[in-house]
């Protein structure tokens, strides 16, 4: 699942992940609130990897991550914050997430695309 | 009395204590006068009925009362005798005499100190007599110096002596307290009168003074107060003791020192410093995302020239291009808000119907068939900037053909004016999707933008309030839509005092 406010990130990040796994289902959303939303609707099913920007509108990522873990206590598998932010504080926050494996500073490449297939499967 | 009489009674006691010359007294907190012997009684001229809850008796000289609070305060907070070598008296015929006192502490069951027992016996001998009068004499010169320092500072001071009578105070003193006392005169009836009765609610510095009287250090504390325009004025005061020539604490003193205009400038910076923060995080995020974007998609693209598929290789083009022309908008945005911030508004005549023909001509908007656009113009001729208000017209009509309705091929706009007196009122209106009731509070905040699939920078509303704001006026949403009507408010002359 890509979880960005940014339409044109959002389509970046489809095509890279295609070129490198063209098998994978994506599912698109433009915030946290939606996300919560796309999951809680599915039920069960829970997305083996999610990119997740940080500052978005309405919910941002670690807020979904909070509200996502204080709703279920489901454990993602793997998520990787994906972000044009490269402070200090959204690093060393992101570290506090077991569930987050990498933190990538936009844009998405195919070696970012690449570790997420290998983590997935 | 006589072996196997009745135990004695207050009677007894007070028969004893009526037949000694010394003069006896009593006296509760802040220095309340509570019982007197004969002695003192006929000093007075006054029974003990009279007495009672007195401070002092009126034929005294203010100043020596000074100096038997002070001596009062000083047994309940020592907790033990003191002695006074002389002590002025004035008695009912006006005739000042000289005494040696004691006076000393009588505790409660609980080990308080509950009341003061003074004992006074006359001085005698001339060189005596002579001497206490020149220390009355420099006691009361002592006073009067720090009386007439107080009414000398430019700032509020109100004194206090050691039983919380207020004692004297400035002209900016009666000029803070006006209209929170009503009448002309503030300082009617403020004179020996109790500070807490007196000013206690209004200047709540009781409990300072006390502490400060039992030994505490001197303390500052912020207080506000309303001013005869009901406007809040914030002061920094000063609270402390004052002594007397001998050195000894005789009273409290309070200096108000004006902070209102610091604080507001604090207020103000903070305002500025955490929109400037905001500003540079929210323009390095604007700024980096399209920049990265577009990298991506270029590495993508130099990829497809290598594959040989023209097709997916111009969509890539295509969506670097339209990360640069965001990054434009931005830019050009960014460059109008500095303009916005940094110049002077000059005063002009401004023509409204040519600045909107203007607007219409130029085609910022997305080009003429998007925009019917109407006017309902006042005749009077507003005296403003032009190029502010051609910038705020210009951003307000291309929102609302940015936002147009989607049924709608084109947005209908209208652009009225009206005087009322001094002030000219412009409303936009439009008939599109206008403002969701949520985000009317935000609309004009920086980087706010409607929803995140909104077009624009999240800057042109923001500008808007900026040049309005610089022009005397203000910006509001009369009705968030169908129709979407934004009114701004100006001074009709710029610069001029209504």
């Amino acid at each position: 699942m890509i979880v960005d406010d940014r339409a044109s990130d959002r389509v970046l990040a489809r095509r890279v992940l295609r070129k490198i796994w063209p098998e994978v289902e994506i599912s698109e959303v433009d915030d946290g609130l939606d996300a919560v939303g796309l999951l809680e609707r599915d039920g069960e099913i829970v997305p083996d990897v999610i990119l997740l920007d940080i500052n978005m509108p309405r919910m941002g990522g670690y807020d979904f991550l909070e509200a996502w873990y204080a709703d279920t206590g489901i454990d993602i598998p793997v998520v990787f914050m994906l972000t044009s932010s490269d402070l200090p504080a959204d690093r060393e926050r992101a570290r506090r997430y077991p569930s987050v494996k990498n933190y990538i500073v936009k844009p998405i490449t195919r070696e970012t695309a690449r570790q997420l297939s290998v983590l997935a499967s | 009395m006589e072996p196997g009489s009745d135990p004695p009674d207050a009677a007894w006691f007070a028969s004893i204590l009526d037949a000694m010359d010394d003069l006896v007294l009593v006296k509760g907190p802040r220095s309340r006068l509570l019982w007197a012997n004969r002695a003192f009684r006929d000093c007075y001229g006054m029974s003990n009925d009279e007495l009672r809850s007195l401070i002092d008796g009126q034929q005294s000289d203010p100043d020596d009362t000074l100096q038997y609070v002070r001596d009062d305060r000083r047994v309940f907070v020592e907790r033990a005798s003191i002695d006074i070598a002389s002590e002025p008296v004035t008695d009912h015929h006006g005739k000042t005499r000289y005494f040696h006192t004691r006076k000393s502490p009588i505790f409660d069951r609980h080990g308080d100190v509950a009341t003061v027992v003074g004992v006074s016996r006359p001085l005698e001998g001339d060189g005596t007599t002579e001497r206490a009068r020149q220390a009355r004499d420099l006691a009361h010169e002592s006073t009067r110096n720090v009386r007439a320092l107080v009414r000398s500072l430019p700032t509020p001071v109100v004194m206090l002596d050691a039983a919380h009578r207020i004692i004297m105070w400035n002209v900016a003193f009666e000029h803070m307290i006006r209209g929170r006392r009503g009448g002309d005169d503030p300082s009617s009836g403020l004179l020996h009168a109790d500070y807490g009765e007196a000013l206690g609610s209004t200047l709540p510095l009781l409990e300072e003074f006390e502490a400060l009287l039992q030994g505490a250090e001197p303390t500052t504390r912020l207080l506000e107060l309303q001013d005869g325009d009901d406007d809040t004025l914030s002061y920094s005061v000063d609270c402390r003791t004052w002594t007397d020539a001998s050195g000894i604490v005789s009273g409290t003193l309070a200096v108000f020192h004006d902070i209102t205009a610091m604080l507001s400038n604090e207020r103000q910076l903070q305002e500025v410093n955490d929109e400037l923060a905001q500003f540079n995080y929210r323009v390095s995020h604007d700024i980096v995302a399209p920049i990265s974007t577009a990298r991506g998609n270029l590495a993508l693209a130099l990829e497809e020239v290598d594959n040989d598929d023209p097709a997916e290789l111009e969509e890539l083009l295509q969506e670097i291009g339209g990360q640069l022309d965001q990054l434009d908008k931005l830019v050009m945005d960014l460059s109008s808000l500095a303009r916005a911030n940094a110049q002077q508004p000059c005063r002009e005549a401004v023509d409204l119907q040519a600045l909107v023909d203007g607007i219409r001509a130029n085609g910022r908007h997305g080009g003429g068939d998007l925009l019917v656009l109407d006017t309902d113009l006042a005749p009077d001729t507003l005296h403003s900037d032009t190029t502010r208000l051609r910038q705020v017209l210009s951003n307000l009509i291309e929102n609302a053909v940015k936002y147009r309705d989607a049924d709608e091929r084109a947005a209908r706009v209208t652009v009225r004016s009206s005087r009322d007196g001094e002030r000219c009122t412009i409303e936009v209106s439009d008939d599109g999707s206008g403002f969701d009731p949520a985000f009317v509070d935000q609309a004009f905040e920086m980087f706010t933008r409607g929803d995140s699939a909104s077009p624009g920078t999240g800057l042109g509303l923001y500008i808007v309030r900026k040049h309005v704001e610089r022009l005397g006026g203000s910006l509001s949403i009369a009705s968030h839509a169908k129709p979407t009507v934004m009114t701004i408010s100006l001074p009709h002359a710029y610069g001029l005092a209504a």
